[in-house]
């Protein structure tokens, strides 16, 4: 479904990534782990197309991605979740949510998704009429994945959901991403932290200064 | 009374149409976070473009001149944005850079309206003569039908920001730039429109003002520089705050121009704008940059 090859990214003069390899199959829970600032970030960012890749291939769907941007990735089925939320902060949970759906793709299938998202988080429709300002981390943490969902994605990247939120809270958006595979979708999940996703996912890579690794021993382990 | 009902109105009316001009600048700041240096140059230039559509040059009828300096302004707008801006967005220092090019861009378009139009003042007709008596008091036609219009034009514009997908999106842009990056939202596309829309606002206020002010070449920066007041009494980037504050400072300019003399209105603008700063730094609605 995925396949990233060498991709080399800059900052700048600053070298993030070098030369990153990694693939995610159709329907796969795919995690990417390394501590902060290794670039774990930006490549999820270059996979969705908002970052540039300065070489190496993308191949998304088929079809090399390299050089397309955010917008072009989403109407193809290729969403990214933000660590730092990115809501739009005066706006009402619900106009958020139908952003989301802004393209095509997400608008055809809007009144399903919303109807599945609310459903997802029923605490989002309580809030609907509230500004997204207003909101707890994991409310806002809720709106955020249920506004990427809104865009109808086939592969969504997550970028560390966990940040800022209770261990509580932790464990319920860890079952969630495991019910969007169950569900049938695909799912590139950036963690900081192995010991919270270990037996969530189906394989797992290092991110360590800007190069990867696949971590053999993990990946073996069955998923649960 | 008579004569403070005349105050009020020609006051609001002056607002109205420092309303626009705000609004524009506030638009592009709030979505591209770009200070437009030449939004006082090209309110100027927009005035220009308008006198040559109609008396100056081609003699079009209103209802031919208007259309046309809308998208005259509109394809400018865009224009800039994607020949001069966009290429300076994949600098490090780019919001510094873009501040200085927009400030040479001023300096240009001053000087060409100076070669081309002669530094002579341009008088431009009313498009409606004669006064109305409201409550006694005499107002002149011209300038309650330059405050229909430019409340019409705020009326369109919060409609079109706050009803249409198009609005959202730009709201959405302002909001967040990545997030809506993240939904789909060709983000080049919405800085293109908003500097073009930005342009046709303030070049629509040269336009208006014009009769009230005649044109001339380095008339828009006392323009810009009550327009920026504006924005910052308002909050950088919020644009309902840059509403209440035009309406605001408008109304103060009328009574002072009227109890103490027309040169007393920068001063005390000024000195408003400091209060309002010592108590809301961020401004009437503006939210910290963060």
């Amino acid at each position: 479904m995925l396949s990233v090859r060498d991709i080399n990214v800059f900052y700048g003069d600053f070298h993030v990534l070098h030369g990153v390899s990694l693939e995610v199959g159709k329907g796969e829970l795919v995690a990417v782990i390394g501590a902060n600032g290794h670039g774990k970030s930006t490549l999820l960012k270059a996979v969705c197309g908002l970052v540039p890749a300065a070489d190496g291939d993308i191949v998304y769907a088929g079809e090399n991605t390299r050089g397309r941007n955010a917008p072009q990735l989403v109407e193809r089925g290729l969403v990214y979740v933000a660590e730092d939320r990115r809501l739009f902060p005066d706006m009402t949970v619900k106009e958020n949510l139908l952003l989301g759906a802004f393209l095509k793709r997400g608008r055809e299938r809007q009144d399903k998704t919303l109807a599945h998202v609310y459903e997802l988080y029923p605490r989002l429709r309580e809030r609907e009429k509230q500004l997204a300002r207003t909101l707890s981390g994991g409310e806002s943490q809720m709106l955020a994945l249920g506004r990427g969902l809104m865009s109808a994605p086939d592969l969504i990247a997550i970028d560390e959901p966990s940040l800022g939120l209770a261990p509580n809270l932790v464990d319920n958006m860890l079952q969630t991403i495991r019910q969007l595979k169950e569900d049938g979708m695909t799912v590139l999940l950036v963690e900081q932290s192995l010991a919270l996703i270990e037996g969530v996912v189906d394989r797992i890579y290092m991110l360590e200064e800007g190069v990867i690794s696949e971590d053999a021993a993990q990946s073996a382990k069955p998923a649960g | 009374m008579q004569q403070y009902i005349e105050i009020f109105i020609g006051g609001i009316a002056q607002s109205a149409v420092y309303c626009i001009m705000a609004f524009g600048l506030s638009l592009i700041y709030g979505t591209a976070r770009i200070l437009n240096f030449a939004h006082g140059s090209l309110y100027t230039t927009g005035a220009y473009v308008a006198w040559v559509l109609t008396v100056g040059g081609l003699g079009l009828p209103l209802v031919l001149a208007v259309p046309l300096l809308i998208v005259i302004l509109f394809t400018a707008g865009a224009a800039l944005e994607r020949v001069v801006v966009r290429p300076l967005r994949s600098l490090r220092d780019w919001k510094m850079s873009t501040m200085m090019v927009t400030l040479g861009l001023a300096f240009v378009l001053d000087n060409a309206n100076l070669l081309i139009f002669g530094p002579v003042a341009k008088p431009m007709p009313a498009f409606i003569d004669g006064t109305v008596t409201i409550f006694g008091a005499i107002i002149s036609s011209y300038r309650l039908a330059v405050l229909g219009i430019a409340l019409a034009v705020l009326a369109a514009l919060e409609i079109f920001l706050q009803t249409t997908r198009f609005g959202q999106a730009v709201r959405a842009v302002s909001q967040d730039t990545q997030g809506a990056a993240q939904v789909g939202i060709d983000v080049n596309i919405i800085f293109g429109f908003t500097f073009g829309l930005s342009v046709v606002l303030t070049g629509l206020a040269g336009f208006l003002l014009a009769p009230i002010y005649l044109i001339s070449p380095l008339g828009g920066w006392v323009l810009f520089l009550k327009a920026f007041v504006i924005v910052v009494f308002g909050g950088l980037g919020s644009t309902r705050g840059a509403v209440i504050a035009a309406f605001t400072l408008g109304l103060i300019e009328a009574f002072v121009v009227h109890h103490v003399g027309a040169s007393w209105t920068l001063p005390i603008w000024l000195v408003t704008l400091l209060v309002v700063l010592m108590i809301r730094p961020q401004g009437l609605m503006g939210v910290w940059e963060k």
